[in-house]
């Protein structure tokens, strides 16, 4: 009876419960709410669909890494002395594979013709990006340091992939909490976006109707890869891995003659570095890394990013509407944070709650794939100067 | 040890602190932003171009063949609707969407797809004047598909 008795104590004491309860005041509390935390990601994944692709394998992992001792084996295969799955998996984010490989996904899955088609909203694109150094300059205010502050400031460009690049170069250690503000924020964007977008544009202007776009030529589409390739990257070295591969991607798309190898980007290459993704920048929130008081902060700041992009983008609109003599529609401005396809959708529906016959979805298209563009131009910078 | 310094020890715990150095970081953001507006400025300013360059083009082919021209402007008939119609010459943009409104038609038709049909003819009907539940109703299937 009694050996009976030991070894249910004995299977107690390797159990994770009695690791959470002997450390409780140390690593339990902590593994505890990460677990919680972990759990709340997947209602916003499964029941509220935010970004479900990416937080489904970023909560998991963050599960599993907060699991304790079977976590400790996937903390253990994040260090050099003992390398796990985790580990491996990490280096795509640490040698920067990954976010350029989602990009040659997102590029043969998005058509530019919009923007082609009204090259100045490009500019909107330019103008959305304010959040991102608008936030710097707050976060270096608060005396965070450079890199970080940088890091932090990323968060504006509303892009998940250039998000991670940045951070995993500038500041490897807020990788987790960035990227988990960065895809969150993203999923908000149709709550962040309308108040702001209301507050700064007047009932007129939101019912303001835009001329169709004119069809842009199967010719254009396949040069314009190859040219911001070329402008961009003499101009920025440091965003070629970004926009080199969301060309490539696009190219591929454009080109027509490699259909095989454009599915295979768009789908199989695009899923499985998405859970790739996903699970190893999960893995490395753990309860130490992810439970400091830096991470609420780092929040906070990436809403305002997102909040000072969103209107510095309706604020140029607003300019080029005065430009044009109101032929543009200063709606279309909010969708120059990336946020590709969520921002020009806010922009649709704002655009028809005023007037119902009003289409800006095109419209919104062309500054919503121009941000993308913008944001991996601003990644570019910052990791030139704050490196 | 205040108060007030308690919650900024928590919240901004980070490691080696850098107090703000005006000149090094305005000029990031100075730099940042004018270096992505130009760089963007650039791009806008290319494209533009060579969305010129190609409308001067094609608009050179399109007088060099006549022939193409006259074949695009064929009219096209639907067997079931024909007298509303009103014809229009078709263009080359035109085509595209008249493949589409086909399209639109067979599939509504579903079960009756045997029924060989041509579009003579489209006219685009004010977005203000159409029957409020049709507008209504394009509304609702465009909301559910975006």
């Amino acid at each position: 009876m009694s050996s009976f008795l030991d070894a249910i104590v004995g299977l107690y004491e390797e159990s994770g419960i009695a690791d959470i309860i002997n450390n409780f005041s140390t690593t339990g509390w902590q593994n505890l709410l990460m677990i919680l935390l972990s759990f709340v990601l997947f209602y916003l994944a499964i029941k509220k669909g935010f970004e479900p692709l990416l937080l489904l394998p970023i909560a998991f992992g963050m599960l599993l890494a907060n699991l304790p001792l079977a976590g400790l084996e996937i903390i253990k295969g994040m260090t050099p002395e003992e390398p796990g799955l985790t580990y491996y998996l990490y280096k795509g984010v640490e040698y920067g594979i990954y976010p350029p490989l989602i990009f040659l996904g997102i590029g043969a899955m998005t058509d530019f013709g919009p923007l082609l088609a009204n090259p100045k909203s490009l500019l909107l694109g330019a103008a959305a990006q304010l959040g991102i150094f608008t936030t710097f300059i707050g976060a270096r205010a608060l005396g965070i340091p450079l890199n970080e502050a940088a890091a932090i400031g990323i968060i504006g460009g509303a892009d998940g992939p250039t998000a991670i690049y940045v951070a995993k170069t500038l500041a490897p250690d807020l990788v987790p909490v960035i990227a988990v503000a960065a895809y969150s924020y993203m999923a908000l964007v149709p709550v962040i976006q309308p108040p702001i977008m209301k507050l700064l544009t007047t009932k007129k202007e939101r019912a303001i109707k835009m001329e169709n776009l004119r069809p842009v030529s199967k010719k254009e589409k396949i040069i314009f890869p190859i040219a911001v390739t070329v402008i961009i990257s003499l101009f920025l070295p440091d965003a070629t891995p970004l926009v080199g591969m969301l060309m490539l991607g696009n190219l591929m798309k454009e080109s027509g003659v490699v259909e095989r190898i454009t599915k295979a980007a768009q789908n199989e290459l695009m899923n499985i570095i998405t859970i790739l993704l996903g699970v190893s920048v999960g893995a490395t929130a753990t309860g130490t890394v992810f439970l400091q008081g830096k991470t609420i902060l780092i929040i906070i700041l990436g809403l305002l990013a997102f909040c000072f992009g969103t209107a510095g983008g309706v604020l140029f609109g607003k300019l080029m509407c005065w430009a044009t003599k109101g032929k543009v529609n200063p709606l279309i401005g909010s969708a120059g944070v990336s946020a590709v396809p969520m921002a020009a959708r806010v922009s649709q529906k704002m655009g028809q709650e005023e007037n119902p016959d009003n289409f800006l979805l095109m419209h919104a298209m062309g500054p919503n794939v121009a941000g993308v563009i913008g944001s991996a131009v601003a990644a570019g910078i910052l990791l030139t100067l704050c490196k | 040890m205040s108060f007030l310094e308690s919650i900024k020890k928590f919240f901004l715990d980070f490691d080696n602190k850098e107090t703000f150095n005006t000149t090094q970081d305005v000029n990031v953001v100075l730099v940042g932003l004018v270096i992505v507006f130009v760089a963007l400025l650039l791009l806008s300013f290319i494209i533009s171009l060579f969305s010129y360059i190609f409308k001067e083009r094609s608009n050179k082919e399109e007088k060099k063949d006549p022939e193409k021209e006259s074949l695009t402007k064929a009219t096209v008939k639907d067997d079931a609707k024909a007298g509303e119609m009103i014809n229009k010459e078709v263009s080359q943009d035109e085509e595209e969407l008249i493949a589409v409104l086909t399209a639109a038609i067979m599939a509504s038709y579903e079960k009756e797809t045997s029924c060989k049909l041509k579009v003579t003819s489209f006219k685009r009907v004010s977005q203000a004047s159409s029957p409020a539940w049709n507008a209504a109703g394009r509304r609702d299937s465009l909301d559910s598909s975006l």
